[in-house]
C-alpha cells in the first residue's frame, strides 16, 4: 500500500508547467486515494459522503437495469432468428451478444468525455469532476442498441461542450446532459434513430466474430445447433445474411410496443406475435409478443437499459432510500402521469367511442410501456437540472410526468415523451425555484411585520 | 408526521404500481384493486379529517383569547381523555418540537466531575470579537502587574468594548500578528487574588445607565451577541430582547445543568440575579430557551423575571438562532441579544459580590483524551499542556504501531467541532468558550476511501454503512472526506436546518451579491452556528460559514 502512495508522490507532475499531465496525474490519484486534505476554521469535521461515492452509487443503481438491457438485447436478438425463444434457453449466448453490443457504446461514451473533461479540467485549473461518471454510463443506456459508434461518439461530445462545460462545468448545466447527447442524435439523424429496425441488434460487429459468436448463429441456422467453433468460421463474411430477410422469423416485427399502441391501439399490442419452429422437432410454437410479464420483464425492443421495470424500480429503490435521487420528483411524476393518462381514458371514451386508439390505452399499462419508469428514476432526478426546492420538485416532477404523457399520447411523429418532457421541465424548473423562494420571502416579511 | 404521511405515500405508490401487474384477468387482482382503493380511501378520509384540524388550529389562533370559543381540536388531546398533562417536562407548557436536524455521535464526552488545574497563562484575543479594530487603545504595558477586573485594552471607535483581565497577574506579553494587529494580550497569573471592586448591589433598584455602565467597567459587556450579525452591541442600543438558551445540543457539548448544579446554591442565586439585570436592560423582554427532552435544572425552570420556551429536538435546537426563528423572527431593523447560561452567571455574581470572577467551567471532550473532565478554569486559559499531558497519556494506552502512533497528532477546537476555533500553541481558550474539543488529524490519504471507507465516520447518508445504526458512535478526525465542488446536490442543507429557510439558495446569493435575496431569504436570522451542520453534510464541502459570514459583513457594509 504504502508503495503505491510513494511512487504516486514520486511521480506528481508540475502543475505549472504540465498542467495537462497533472490533471491527469490528479484525476489518478483522487480515484485511488481519498486525499489527505483537513478541514481548516469553519467545521473541523466532515460528512463522509462526497460527489465521487454520490455518483458512484447511481452507476451502481443502474448496474441491474444494465444487465438486464444486456441480456435483453441477446433475447431480442436470438428471437428474430428463431433461435433460444424461452427468455431462460441460451441465456449465456445472450449474455455475450449483448454485453459485446453495448461495451463498445460504453467505453466511446467514457473515452469521449472524459476526454473533453481532462481537457477542460487542465485548461481551467480545477480537478476533474465526477458527475460524468453518471453521464457517460447513462448516454450508452437510452440509445438504441444497434446505434453507429460515431454517432455516439458525436452526440457525447456535443453534450458534454454544449449543455455542461459551456455553462461552467458540473453543478452549472441547465440542460440533463445525458438527454441532451439522446436528443442530439433523435434531432441530427432522424432517419437512423426511427422506424422499425434501430431497435433490435441484428448485426455482428468485429467482436462477435472474433469470439465466434457469430460463428455460432450461422452454424445454428444451417442446422447445427450446437455446431462447434472453427478458427475459419470466425472470419467467415456471412454477416451480410440479415439483408436476406427471409432469416426472421414468421410474424417478427422489431416495432416496439409504443410504435404498435400508436398506430393499432391497445389491441394491437396484445395481438402482435411471432412463430418459432424448433429446428430438432419442427414443432411450431407461437408466442404473444407483448403479455404482460414480457412488458413488466422488460422483454421487448427498445433502448439499451429502459427495458426491465423491475430492474428499474430496484433502481428507484436504491436511490430514493439513498437520499441521493429525490423521491419527491419520482413520486410525483408518477402522480402526473397517471393523472393525465386517466384523463386521456376518459378522453378517449368519448372521441373514439368505436376504435381502438392510443389514447385509450389503459393507464397502468402507460406506465410499463417505454421508458417512463427509467426516466423518473435516473432521468429527472438529476439533482443539478430539477428543482432545487423540495415544493419545488414536487411540481417539477408532476410537470414532467404531464408533459411527458401529452407528448407521448397526442404527439403524431413520435410515440414517446419523457426526453422532450424532462429537457421542458429542465428549463422550467429555475422558475419553479424562483416561486418557491418568492413564497418563503414573503412568508418571512409577514412573519417580522407580526413581532 | 411528515415520516407517515411519506411512508403511506409510498405504500399507496407501490399498490398502484403492483395493481396493473397481477390485473390480467383472475379473480385476485380484483381483491387487490378493491383494497387498495379502500386503502387509499380510509387515507383520504384520515388526511381531510386532519387538514380539517389545522384549519380550526388555524382560525382559532387569530382569535383574541376570550373568543376562543371554538373547539381546539377535532381530535382530543391526551390531556382532555386522560386527564393529565401530555408532556412529562414541559407540562402545560407549548413545546416547540424541532425535526429536521442531525446528532453527530462523537466518542469522547466529558466525564460528570469537576477538576480544577493549574493555569499559568492567561490570553484576552480581541480577535474573538467582530467589529473591532485592529489594534486596540492599550491601557497597560508589558510588565504591568494587573488585578482581577483590571482594564487591558479597549476599541479605537466604540467605547462599550473594554477588555478587563480575568485573572490577578502580571502582563507577560503583547502579542502582535500581521500589520502588526495585537492578537494575544498575556498575563501570567500570579498565585494571589486581587480585585478591582465594582460595587455590589440589586439591579432591581439600578436604572439603566448604572446596569449599562457596571457591565461595560466590568468588561462582561463583550459578551452579548447582537442579532443580526453577531456583533458586540452598542453602549446606545436599546435591545428589542435578550435570549438566552439554557441547554447546547452541539457534538459534546457541556451540560449547563450539570455546570450550574456544581455552583450550588450560589449559582441559582446569580443566575437569577443576572437575569434581573437584564431585564432592566430590557424590561419584560428576557427569555429563556428551555430543553424539554431532559429535565433542565430548577434555577433554569424556576426562573423569575423570563419568558421561557420550550423545544425538544436534536442540533441544532438549542442554538439560540434557531430558537429564535421559531419565538421572534429577527427582521432587518430588529436587535436580539444572546448570552450563554455561565455569563448570566457571571453578570449576576458581578452584582452580588462587586467583584469581576471570570472563571468558567469548560468541558474537556475529545476521544483521543485519557481524561476528559470538566475543568474550572479562568476564561481564556492557556490549556494547551494539559492537552499534551492527557493525549500523551491516551496514545500509551493506545494499541496502534509505534510508526502509526509518530505520525498521528491532534487539534484542539476552543468550542464545538462545528463552529469552534482551531488553537495552537499554548492554546488559549476563547473568551467566551465554555468547551474544548480536541481531535485527531485526519492528514492520511486513504486507498479507495471514496468507495471503500475503511473505518467508521459520522455520515447523514445511509451509503456510508455505519450511519444506519443509532448505537454507532465515532471516533471523528478532521479529514475533509472529499474534495471542494460546485453545488450538485440539494435539498440537504433544508434537511438539518429546523427553521424555514434555503440555506443553499441563501448561499447562492451571497455568491451573486444579489442584496434583495440575501435580506429576503432570511440572513438576519442565522449567524455561522446556525448553519454549521450544512457544511458538515455539504456533499460539495463547501465553505458555508466563511460564505455566510462574508453575506453578512456585505450586508453591514451596505447599511
Amino acid at each position: 500500500m504504502k508503495l503505491i502512495r510513494n511512487f504516486l508522490d514520486r511521480i506528481e507532475p508540475d502543475k505549472k508547467s504540465s498542467p495537462f499531465l497533472h490533471t491527469l496525474w490528479d484525476g489518478f490519484d483522487t480515484f485511488l486515494y481519498a486525499p489527505a486534505s483537513v478541514t481548516k476554521n469553519g467545521v473541523h469535521i466532515r460528512d463522509g459522503m462526497d460527489l465521487k461515492r454520490t455518483m458512484i452509487h447511481v452507476v451502481l443503481a443502474m448496474q441491474l437495469a444494465f444487465i438486464a438491457g444486456v441480456v435483453n438485447i441477446g433475447h431480442q436478438h436470438y428471437t428474430a432468428f428463431g433461435m433460444y425463444g424461452g427468455a431462460f434457453q441460451g441465456l449465456g449466448w445472450k449474455f455475450a451478444y449483448g454485453l459485446l453490443q453495448v461495451l463498445p457504446l460504453i467505453v466511446v461514451a467514457h473515452v469521449v468525455g472524459l476526454g473533453i473533461e481532462f481537457f477542460f479540467a487542465a485548461k481551467k485549473g480545477h480537478s476533474i469532476e465526477e458527475g460524468f461518471l453518471v453521464s457517460a454510463f447513462l448516454i450508452p443506456m437510452i440509445m438504441p442498441p444497434d446505434v453507429p459508434l460515431w454517432m455516439v461518439a458525436i452526440a457525447t461530445a456535443f453534450a458534454v461542450i454544449v449543455a455542461k462545460e459551456a455553462f461552467g462545468g458540473t453543478g452549472m448545466n441547465i440542460l440533463n446532459i445525458a438527454l441532451t447527447a439522446r436528443v442530439f442524435v433523435f434531432f441530427a439523424y432522424p432517419s437512423e434513430i426511427s422506424g422499425e429496425i434501430c431497435w433490435i441488434s441484428y448485426d455482428y460487429n468485429i467482436f462477435h466474430s472474433l469470439l465466434g459468436i457469430k460463428a455460432h448463429t450461422v452454424d445454428y441456422l444451417a442446422g447445427i445447433p450446437n455446431g462447434g467453433i472453427s478458427f475459419e468460421s470466425m472470419f467467415d463474411d456471412a454477416g451480410q445474411f440479415i439483408a436476406n430477410s427471409s432469416v426472421l422469423i414468421d410474424g417478427w416485427s422489431g416495432a416496439t410496443p409504443l410504435g404498435l399502441a400508436a398506430n393499432g391501439g391497445w389491441s394491437a399490442v396484445q395481438e402482435a406475435s411471432y412463430t418459432i419452429i424448433d429446428p430438432v422437432t419442427n414443432k411450431a410454437e407461437v408466442f404473444q409478443q407483448y403479455s404482460t410479464t414480457n412488458l413488466v420483464m422488460g422483454v421487448m425492443p427498445g433502448s439499451i437499459g429502459e427495458m426491465n421495470k423491475l430492474a428499474v424500480i430496484g433502481g428507484a429503490l436504491i436511490l430514493a432510500v439513498s437520499g441521493i435521487g429525490s423521491w419527491r420528483i419520482m413520486l410525483s411524476m408518477v402522480l402526473g402521469a397517471v393523472a393525465v393518462a386517466i384523463l386521456m381514458n376518459i378522453l378517449g371514451e368519448t372521441i373514439y367511442p368505436n376504435q381502438d386508439h392510443f389514447i385509450k390505452v389503459p393507464w397502468y399499462y402507460q406506465l410499463f410501456m417505454g421508458s417512463f419508469l427509467f426516466a423518473m428514476a435516473f432521468m429527472a432526478t438529476d439533482p443539478v437540472t430539477a428543482s432545487g426546492t423540495d415544493l419545488g420538485k414536487l411540481f417539477y416532477g408532476l410537470g414532467i410526468g404531464a408533459v411527458g404523457m401529452v407528448v407521448r399520447v397526442l404527439n403524431p411523429a413520435y410515440p414517446e415523451g419523457w426526453m422532450l418532457a424532462i429537457l421542458f421541465m429542465n428549463v422550467f424548473a429555475p422558475l419553479i425555484d424562483y416561486f418557491v423562494l418568492q413564497s418563503n420571502i414573503k412568508r418571512r416579511e409577514a412573519r417580522v411585520q407580526i413581532q | 408526521m411528515k415520516r407517515t404521511i411519506r411512508n403511506t405515500l409510498t405504500l399507496v405508490w407501490f399498490n398502484l404500481v403492483a395493481t396493473p401487474i397481477f390485473a390480467a384477468d383472475d379473480s385476485v387482482s380484483n381483491v387487490i384493486v378493491f383494497s387498495s382503493l379502500a386503502f387509499v380511501i380510509v387515507l383520504l378520509v384520515f388526511l381531510a379529517l386532519i387538514m380539517g384540524d389545522q384549519s380550526i388550529r388555524i382560525s382559532r389562533s387569530t382569535l383574541a383569547k376570550d373568543e376562543q370559543d371554538l373547539p381546539p381540536s377535532f381530535i382530543p388531546s391526551k390531556k382532555e381523555i386522560f386527564g393529565i398533562n401530555d408532556d412529562p417536562i414541559a407540562g402545560d407548557a407549548k413545546v416547540h418540537t424541532l425535526a429536521r436536524g442531525h446528532e453527530i455521535k462523537l466518542d469522547g464526552r466529558a466525564d460528570v466531575t469537576l477538576q480544577h488545574p493549574e493555569i499559568n497563562l492567561v490570553s484576552v484575543r480581541p480577535t474573538d470579537y467582530i467589529g473591532m479594530q485592529p489594534i486596540p487603545k492599550m491601557l497597560v504595558a508589558e510588565g504591568d502587574s494587573v488585578k482581577i477586573g483590571q482594564k487591558l485594552f479597549h476599541d479605537r471607535k466604540r467605547d462599550s468594548f473594554f477588555f478587563t483581565s480575568p485573572v490577578a497577574g502580571k502582563v507577560k506579553e503583547i502579542r502582535r500578528g500581521a500589520k502588526r494587529a495585537i492578537t494575544d494580550v498575556i498575563i501570567e497569573v500570579s498565585k494571589r487574588n486581587s480585585y478591582v471592586d465594582f460595587g455590589s448591589g440589586d439591579p432591581k433598584s439600578m436604572d439603566r445607565e448604572g446596569v449599562v455602565e457596571k457591565l461595560i467597567e466590568s468588561g462582561l459587556w463583550v459578551n452579548f451577541i447582537e442579532r443580526p450579525f453577531g456583533i458586540v452591541p452598542d453602549r446606545s442600543t436599546q435591545p428589542d430582547s435578550i435570549y438566552i438558551s439554557t441547554f447546547d445540543t452541539a457534538p459534546l457539548a457541556p451540560d449547563y445543568n450539570q455546570i450550574i448544579a456544581w455552583q450550588g446554591k450560589d449559582g441559582e442565586t446569580h443566575f437569577q440575579k443576572g437575569l434581573d439585570a437584564l431585564n432592566v436592560l430590557s424590561p419584560e423582554q428576557v427569555h429563556l430557551g428551555l430543553n424539554a427532552s431532559e429535565q433542565p435544572h430548577a434555577a433554569f425552570t424556576e426562573a423569575d423575571n423570563a419568558t421561557k420556551h420550550w423545544f425538544r429536538g436534536i442540533h441544532p435546537a438549542g442554538n439560540p438562532g434557531v430558537q429564535l426563528h421559531h419565538v421572534r423572527p429577527i427582521g432587518p431593523n430588529d436587535k436580539v441579544w444572546t448570552l450563554r447560561p455561565d455569563d448570566v452567571i457571571m453578570i449576576g455574581r458581578l452584582f452580588e459580590t462587586g467583584k469581576l470572577q471570570a472563571k468558567r467551567i469548560v468541558a474537556l471532550t475529545g476521544d483521543c483524551l485519557s481524561d476528559k473532565a470538566y475543568i474550572e478554569v479562568p476564561s481564556g486559559s492557556a490549556i494547551g499542556d494539559i492537552v499534551k499531558e492527557r493525549f500523551d497519556t491516551f496514545m500509551k494506552t493506545d494499541d496502534r504501531d509505534a510508526e502509526e502512533k509518530a505520525e498521528t497528532s491532534y487539534r484542539m477546537v476552543s468550542g464545538n467541532v462545528l463552529s469552534g476555533l482551531q488553537i495552537e500553541g499554548e492554546g488559549f481558550l476563547r473568551n467566551s468558550d465554555a468547551h474544548v474539543t480536541v481531535l485527531e488529524e485526519g492528514d492520511k490519504h486513504e486507498m479507495f476511501g471514496w468507495l471503500l471507507p475503511s473505518y467508521p465516520r459520522p455520515s447523514i447518508n445511509p451509503t456510508i454503512p455505519w450511519s444506519l445504526f443509532s448505537f454507532m458512535t465515532f471516533k471523528a478526525n478532521t479529514n475533509t472526506h472529499g474534495e471542494k465542488r460546485a453545488f450538485v446536490v440539494s435539498g440537504q442543507y433544508e434537511s438539518v436546518t429546523p427553521m424555514d429557510l434555503y440555506p443553499q439558495h441563501l448561499l447562492k446569493s451571497i455568491l451573486a451579491e444579489d442584496f434583495e435575496n440575501i435580506e429576503g431569504l432570511g440572513i438576519y436570522e442565522v449567524l455561522e452556528e446556525d448553519l454549521a451542520l450544512c457544511e458538515f453534510v455539504c456533499t460539495s464541502k463547501q465553505p458555508v460559514q466563511e460564505t455566510l459570514r462574508k453575506g453578512l459583513n456585505f450586508i453591514m457594509s451596505q447599511r
